[in-house]
């Protein structure tokens, strides 16, 4: 139980990380990764919980990817 | 078999998602409580470096280390390079409000932290967002008279030579050199990883090296002096024509037709 409370604090906070270069702002960001958090707080089954760790890391991989893709499509404009 | 021991020189630039103005005097660009960020080319180069680390035995690449000139908060950029990967770094300070260096004076410092730290290979961006000289690499390379391969899109290593695609107009060009050399990374090299919040936090631990720029005797001055930095004009917006006639007494007016 312990060990998968530590699981969704740090991919929480690692989302939270991320957030702050988010093209809509932070504020923005922040609500919506905190409601999606809070949506799923009620959970108590493992498997479930699981899950929903899984989904985090596919949003933050997105999000990553978002990321890289912004910077080397503004590189690729100004220098080819 | 040799093993490479890496230099990766960096630079901390205005970010690139951030739109630049000029300063109130004219003289440059605003650069307080601006967002700042590595170079994206440096980026590249870095993640290149710990690339090559993983795809080779972990004894090919023996030290990975990053060096940047710039002023205190350069660390940050330094922080970012060993989160990547980088196993420590050189810091050379200078102070807060003094010029950016132009690129001969920075790669004679270069020069000397080669001398210092001993690389037999160097990884670095073509060029720098912020004042776009793309000249360092290529200037640090004449003064240790060593091989370079600019514009680097791959590099492989095999022993002591190196095979770099390098992206030519219009196609691709492979130089193979021996080593040491100097490697300026381009677009296309890779894609560099995220330096992730857990990450940054174990990079203050390693080690970082300041130096004074009073350290180093060999020293160029500046030699370029600023006029005037100014935003390129605003664009006019056009304007729209009831018809045909308007179109052509408009096309007349201007001298067109």
């Amino acid at each position: 139980m312990s060990t998968l409370r530590h699981e969704v604090l740090a991919i929480y906070k690692d989302l939270l990380y991320l957030g702050r270069r988010y093209p809509l702002g932070y504020p923005y960001f922040r609500t919506r990764c905190h409601a999606a958090f809070a949506r799923n707080s009620a959970l108590t089954d493992d498997a479930e919980i699981r899950r929903g760790i899984e989904r985090a890391a596919y949003v933050k991989r997105e999000i990553e990817a978002l990321y890289s893709l912004t910077k080397y499509r503004a590189m690729k404009q100004r220098y080819g | 078999m040799t093993s490479l021991r890496i230099l990766v020189p960096i630079k901390r630039a205005i970010d690139y998602a951030v739109r630049p103005r000029v300063n109130a005097a004219q003289t440059a660009v605003e650069t307080a409580g601006v967002r700042h960020s590595m170079n994206p080319f440096d980026e590249i180069s870095v993640e290149e470096a710990v690339l090559l680390r993983e795809k080779h035995s972990p004894k090919t690449v023996e030290d990975i280390v990053a060096v940047s000139i710039g002023p205190p908060k350069t660390v940050e950029a330094l922080r970012t390079a060993m989160a990547i990967g980088c196993d420590r770094s050189v810091h050379v300070e200078i102070p807060e409000k003094a010029d950016m260096l132009e690129p001969l004076q920075a790669a004679k410092i270069l020069k000397q932290v080669v001398d210092r730290e001993k690389p037999n290979l160097i990884i670095m961006g073509k060029q720098s967002i912020d004042d776009d000289f793309s000249q360092t690499g290529q200037m640090l390379a004449g003064l240790l008279g060593w091989g370079q391969a600019y514009g680097a899109s791959e590099i492989s290593v095999d022993g002591d030579t190196l095979t770099v695609k390098r992206e030519v107009e219009g196609g691709t060009d492979v130089v193979k050199g021996k080593l040491p050399m100097v490697v300026m990374a381009d677009l296309r090299l890779n894609t560099p990883r995220f330096a992730t919040l857990p990450n940054i936090m174990k990079a203050k631990k390693k080690k970082i090296d300041k130096l004074k720029l009073e350290d180093f005797k060999e020293r160029a001055e500046n030699r370029l002096k600023t006029l005037k930095v100014a935003e390129p004009p605003t664009r006019q917006g056009g304007g729209k024509v009831e018809n045909v006639d308007g179109l052509i007494s408009k096309l007349k007016e201007l001298g067109a037709l």
